[in-house]
């Protein structure tokens, strides 16, 4: 799978998981078996927000060519969807949620996977550029 | 964009690291869903602030442009989140503290993405004139 349809993926995820979690936030923790107050709410409000920008960046830069920019952008995905995978496995395993929580922690898992993935080839395609200099 | 890098990841190691003193501090009532949540949002400003930090010195129109209106999407969601929740009667001791940080990087990205959209048009013109 190339990188941008990655990128495209991980945008549509993170605009489906963020809107509904944006209008009806108690409705979505319902369905984790979670019951929430209204502090809670608002956090999971905040989340959702950023989750929304995350979108945006992920889809306007799925055709980026620059390795930095690249770089920076599998860095910054693969850091919170990895620890997002800690924290899901970690509340699916203790019983804080329902078995919609074990589908969320499979899903975290397979994002960090991926942008750690590409994470590394771009890493490696960066430091793999020789500078071609003509022969005297 | 550095600045606002160093912010999210100052959120993001506090927010993850202590999170539970960080909501006692903040007038967060003390529950097993809002710290989880608590350490899903600073992941993702650890993220954010990777992210900036990293994309700080690009010169790509089209990534400047993109980060700037990720940016913005957030803090300004952010935003509206933060005063909504004071005007229901939720101020907390980072209620105050929280708008008007929000309000000052919705304000800067805001003027980044405006700028780099109008760089963006411009340079698509001289392509077209071209």
């Amino acid at each position: 799978m190339s990188r941008s349809t990655f990128a495209s993926i991980a945008a549509l995820i993170s605009l489906v998981n963020a809107v509904p979690a944006l209008i009806a936030p108690a409705a979505i923790a319902s369905l984790y078996g979670v019951s929430v107050d209204a502090q809670t709410l608002l956090i999971a409000q905040l989340l959702a927000a950023a989750y929304l920008g995350y979108a945006v960046i992920a889809w306007t830069t799925r055709d980026t060519t620059e390795t930095a920019v690249r770089r920076g952008i599998d860095a910054g995905n693969a850091l919170p969807w990895g620890v997002s995978a800690v924290i899901w496995i970690y509340v699916a395993s203790t019983g804080m949620t329902n078995a919609v929580g074990w589908f969320a922690a499979g899903l975290t898992v397979v994002f960090a996977l991926g942008w750690a993935y590409f994470l590394i080839v771009d890493r490696s395609s960066e430091s793999g550029v020789v500078a071609i200099t003509p022969r005297v | 964009m550095t600045l606002s890098a160093l912010v999210s990841v100052f959120f993001g190691i506090v927010g993850l690291l202590a999170t539970e003193p960080l909501a006692t501090f903040g007038g967060f009532a003390r529950s097993v869903p809002s710290a989880g949540l608590g350490e899903f949002l600073a992941a993702s400003y650890l993220g954010y602030g990777v992210m900036n930090w990293f994309a700080r010195d690009t010169r790509d129109p089209v990534a400047r442009r993109a980060i700037a209106f990720g940016n913005l999407t957030g803090w300004s969601l952010s935003l509206v989140l933060a005063l909504t929740d004071i005007l229901a009667g939720g101020a907390r001791t980072f209620g105050w503290p929280t708008v008007i940080l929000c309000t000052v990087f919705t304000a800067g990205w805001g003027y980044f993405a405006t700028q780099r959209a109008r760089a963006h048009a411009r340079l698509r013109v001289g392509d077209a004139a071209g």
